[in-house]
């Protein structure tokens, strides 16, 4: 806290010529500005405070929430060297790559010919995209349910039946991850598939007749007519399942809670431990400062693919 | 029957008749694949009917062969769903009013009214979606115990979670991709007729604004349903706790046939009025999805 006064006050001095050009910038559009004021303040609270005091906290130590005397890496260095930094940073990769199997090139394939389907149209889209409305957490309790390890559990049962061997699944630490992401990827499928729907509706019919008459086939149709047309929103979609892929926390906790031993922890849960359980704020601020400049350079990626994809369109 | 189907599979491919099998074939593998995503929540539904004896029998049923609905019944009395509900409704009003109020009023001015500097705030807006919510977990934690310049400790009170949906980077996106389709002429006009700042919104624009109105409610509708995080971290009184509370004590406490019924009242209601306002859903979503 203190600190934060300091701050303040030295920022202040030295910008008591901004501030009085802040003042009159505000005062020209002052109706603009009222308006404007609960979201700027619901931002100042929630957000942007927030976000520089984590940063801040992470060079500090701190004992409870108050912040102590001024550390430099060392919150870094001991978090870092940490094991379970190690293994949570790889099970941070497995996540997305395992979202992006399930979360990426099944929606695009779903996509391209659930738009060819006329039978039933709208219970398909609607069926696909029905899951999207449950919460996750009650999806995360169903498929625990349905994941039960013993031989009573519903898949295992369906797999004996089948005369498959039962399974552990989310106690089997290198399965664990891949259910999760895949539960979530069922969840999740509609909601880009509709996305995918909606930009296919923007294809030009004659160029798929013209096509045809030249004698493509449909799969050369797809590859010349139908993927040039999405690839500006599936380069986008993929960035974004990545981006997602490293926030994953409701599934995770509410499935596993991290286990079996770590193996489904991720950093965002990691945060959570640090702060709430060993009580480590500084800890917590520096995980989540790494997380942070981890999910930067994605986020950096994804605006430099958001805008060249608008400007082709 | 496919005389004039245009598109990747059309009219012109389906004159022979191997392609016409293949097309029906895809058909019925589609219909299968929706199986998948209607089958888990329809089992969940159906199990919780069944009655304790049926859940411990080995193997157990996949259709199941007993009925008691009176069961949900006596599971919503004695976890109390009637307050649960009311509980994630108070909640949910309370969101809604905020995120119109606060990012609906923020996107129309960064939008249409263009103050010199609203610009700047709205970068700095975007820039927040990049940062996953537990980043600065304590720190929003430790506003919340001691809120700034009111120095109210708002634990155990709904307050947090209303104004942090005022902080919502997505939905200011997607007002303001609405408010920027609206013409500026229509507001030029308005100014020669003498109306307003204040009036201008809620007279011109929010008339017209409703099928955002509607979209940002139905998002919100999902997301508070859902939210458990920040009622965790905040509702620590049982009497205050919302559905996915209650949901998540479930998995831990309680025997599998409650926690069915449990989760019934949890998938249902968001499923029924989706199965209502399925066009609205749908066409809101891809609206904020492409442009967020």
């Amino acid at each position: 806290m203190k600190q934060e006064i300091a701050v303040n006050t030295n920022s202040k001095i030295k910008s008591s010529g901004i501030c009085s050009k802040i003042i009159k910038t505000v005062k020209k559009d002052w109706a603009g500005w009222l308006m404007l004021a609960p979201c700027v303040l619901a931002f100042l609270i929630f957000s942007w405070q927030p976000i520089v005091t984590t940063i801040i906290t992470s060079f500090y130590e701190t004992t409870g929430f108050e912040v102590g005397k001024f550390v430099g890496l060392d919150n870094y260095i001991s978090v870092v060297t940490d094991s379970h930094f190690i293994t949570t940073v790889v099970n941070t990769f497995e996540y997305a790559l395992w979202s992006f199997i399930f979360g990426c090139i099944p929606p695009i394939i779903i996509a391209v010919f659930l738009n060819e389907i006329t039978f039933m149209k709208g219970y398909l889209r609607a069926a696909v995209y029905m899951p999207n409305m449950i919460p996750g957490v009650a999806i995360a309790l169903m498929w625990t349910i349905m994941f039960d390890p013993s031989e009573g559990g519903l898949l295992n049962m369906l797999l004996g039946a089948l005369g498959f061997e039962t399974s552990m699944w989310l106690n089997d630490p290198d399965k664990v991850i891949e259910l999760i992401v895949l539960t979530m990827a069922w969840r999740g499928i509609g909601s880009t598939v509709i996305i995918y729907i909606a930009n296919l509706q923007g294809v030009n019919h004659d160029l798929y007749e013209a096509a045809t008459l030249d004698g493509a086939g449909i799969f050369k149709r797809i590859r010349h007519v139908t993927l040039p047309h999405m690839s500006g929103l599936i380069k986008v979609m993929m960035l974004l399942n990545i981006i997602n892929s490293f926030k994953i926390y409701d599934e995770p906790i509410s499935m596993t809670g991290g286990g079996p031993s770590y193996a489904s922890q991720t950093l965002t849960m990691l945060i959570q431990d640090y702060a709430f359980t060993y009580f480590r704020a500084d800890k917590a601020a520096a995980v989540g400062v790494l997380l942070a400049l981890l999910l930067g350079v994605f986020s950096i990626v994804y605006f430099k693919y958001n805008m060249s994809s608008e400007e082709g369109e | 029957m496919f005389k004039n189907k245009t598109g990747l599979i059309n009219s012109q491919d389906l004159k022979t008749k191997p392609m016409k099998i293949a097309y029906i074939a895809l058909t019925v593998l589609f219909l299968l694949i929706s199986l998948i995503f209607v089958l888990p929540p329809l089992w969940t539904v159906l199990s919780s009917f069944k009655d304790v004896k049926e859940f411990i029998q080995m193997p157990p049923t996949i259709i199941p062969r007993s009925f008691h609905p009176e069961k949900l019944i006596t599971v919503w009395n004695d976890l109390n769903f009637s307050k649960l509900y009311l509980n994630t409704l108070v909640i949910l009003v309370g969101t809604v009013v905020v995120k119109i109020s606060f990012c609906g009023l923020a996107a129309y001015v960064i939008s249409k009214m263009k103050p010199k500097g609203s610009k700047v705030i709205f970068w700095m807006i975007i820039a927040t979606m990049m940062i996953p919510g537990q980043v600065k977990l304590v720190a929003v934690y430790k506003n919340i115990l001691d809120f700034p310049l009111l120095h109210i400790n708002m634990i155990n009170t709904y307050w947090p979670l209303f104004l942090m949906g005022g902080a919502d980077a997505f939905m200011i996106v997607v007002y303001k991709s609405f408010f920027d389709g609206i013409p500026d002429l229509l507001i030029e006009a308005a100014k020669i007729d003498g109306v307003g700042s204040f009036g201008m919104f809620s007279k011109i624009i929010l008339p017209l604004s409703k099928s955002v109105i509607i979209t940002s409610i139905l998002l919100t509708m999902s997301g508070v349903w859902g939210d458990f995080f920040w009622p965790r971290m905040i509702l620590k009184e049982k009497e205050l706790w919302n559905i996915m509370l209650a949901i998540l004590e479930l998995k831990d406490t309680y025997p599998i046939d409650i926690q069915f019924s449990g989760l019934v009242f949890a998938i249902v209601p968001p499923i029924i009025l989706f199965l209502f306002l399925q066009k609205h859903i749908m066409q809101g979503f891809t609206m904020s999805g492409i442009k967020g």
